[in-house]
């Protein structure tokens, strides 16, 4: 009994010893990060403003003030900002760039590998890609509607910083401005199966005197693909098919 | 005096253009009366699942014999697709029952919200 009762503890002593010297046992038995992966849809439960992060309006320097008051120039409560001046709209129809995408129609698509997170958005099809592998963001880059985005894992949170973002974008429907000096921050939790949240966090100081967001909530939808939505997309309006049906002689 | 009135009759028809793009892309909470839904009955002349927003154009006939078109305009094909519509649920001929809410301006335009197909289909 006494040589049984030496024998467990030393296999156990044993064992405690391989894990400790073997980085492949270690990865086994290390917690796993969550597969953010799937169709994720918004959902737009009553106490979410559907065109922006957050009800409150947030405290704006005069510079951004006098951009905001002209957007919502005859527009009522939480529409959406002046149509004449939204970059996004026909007959301009720039895509929303981030984090505006996150509120167009439509869900998205996440693809996570060990290099990077890869969302695409049904809305205005357009892909972001968050880059997990240590890259720092590029020097003297031009600005682009997604900006450059990098993150890491703390614990089951993923954490994503986008800056470089192009001035053609609003942050929100409601048309809250930017400047280019935009830092976002992201965390993603895929709380339950099928549940994701992103948390959202912007800093621009010469725009905003402190930093605000929100939160947004998907519901993954497994039996989904994604389709395409965008604003310039019927032929019957577009002046390039006008002149397909005069140069061909018939409807093109 | 021609040369006024051509001038006039371009100005007119370049403000048209400009209007039916803006109404195809438009805010839709801020352009229809979601208060005061209305119903009518017609016949198909188009039916598209189409970006930004899917358009159904048919053809009301009042106890006259008067002929009026009017425009539904409904969500983005994707999502219409979700919830049951295809691109051939109505044809050019059909006769259907269309509820929405029609356009503040008077025009005969109004958003949809339910459609009764031929075959008793209801789409919402």
């Amino acid at each position: 009994m006494r040589s049984h009762r030496i024998l467990g503890i030393l296999s156990v002593l044993g064992l405690l010893a391989a894990l400790a010297v073997s980085p492949a046992l270690r990865a086994q038995s290390a917690p796993r990060q969550p597969d953010l992966s799937g169709v994720w849809s918004r959902i737009n439960s009553p106490g979410s403003n559907s065109d922006s992060f957050t009800f409150e309006e947030p405290p704006m320097t005069p510079w951004a003030e006098k951009r905001y008051k002209l957007v919502r120039e005859g527009v009522r409560g939480f529409e959406q900002g002046r149509e004449d001046l939204d970059q996004m709209l026909w007959p301009y129809c720039m895509v929303p760039g981030t984090p505006r995408a996150y509120l167009r129609p439509g869900p998205i698509e996440i693809v996570q590998t060990p290099k990077g997170v890869f969302i695409t958005f049904e809305g205005h099809r357009t892909t972001r890609a968050i880059y997990l592998d240590g890259r720092k963001h590029p020097e003297g880059a031009p600005a682009t509607f997604l900006g450059h985005s990098t993150g890491r894992w703390d614990g089951e949170t993923l954490l994503a910083e986008t800056v470089n973002i192009n001035r053609l974008t609003w942050l929100d429907g409601l048309g809250h401005p930017h400047t280019e000096a935009l830092r976002i921050e992201e965390r993603f939790r895929r709380v339950s199966p099928n549940r994701l949240e992103i948390d959202f966090l912007f800093h621009d100081p010469g725009a905003y005197t402190r930093p605000w967001g929100g939160k947004k909530e998907f519901d993954l939808k497994p039996d989904w693909e994604l389709m395409e939505y965008g604003i310039c997309y019927d032929p019957s309006e577009l002046e390039v098919m006008k002149l397909w049906e005069k140069a061909l002689g018939e409807p093109w | 005096m021609q040369t006024e009135r051509f001038v006039a009759a371009m100005a007119a028809v370049i403000l048209l253009a400009g209007t039916v793009s803006a109404l195809a892309h438009h805010n839709t909470s801020s352009r229809y009366d979601e208060a005061n839904p209305i119903t009518l009955t017609g016949t198909v002349i188009r039916f598209r699942l189409i970006n930004p927003h899917s358009q159904l154009e048919f053809e009301v006939k009042d106890e006259n014999g008067n002929v009026t078109k009017w425009t539904a305009e409904a969500g983005p094909p994707s999502g219409m697709y979700r919830r049951g519509w295809r691109v051939d649920e109505v044809k050019p001929g059909d006769q259907i029952t269309v509820t929405g809410e029609p356009a503040f301006d008077g025009s005969k335009t109004m958003g949809m919200k339910k459609l009764v197909a031929p075959s008793g289909k209801v789409l919402q």
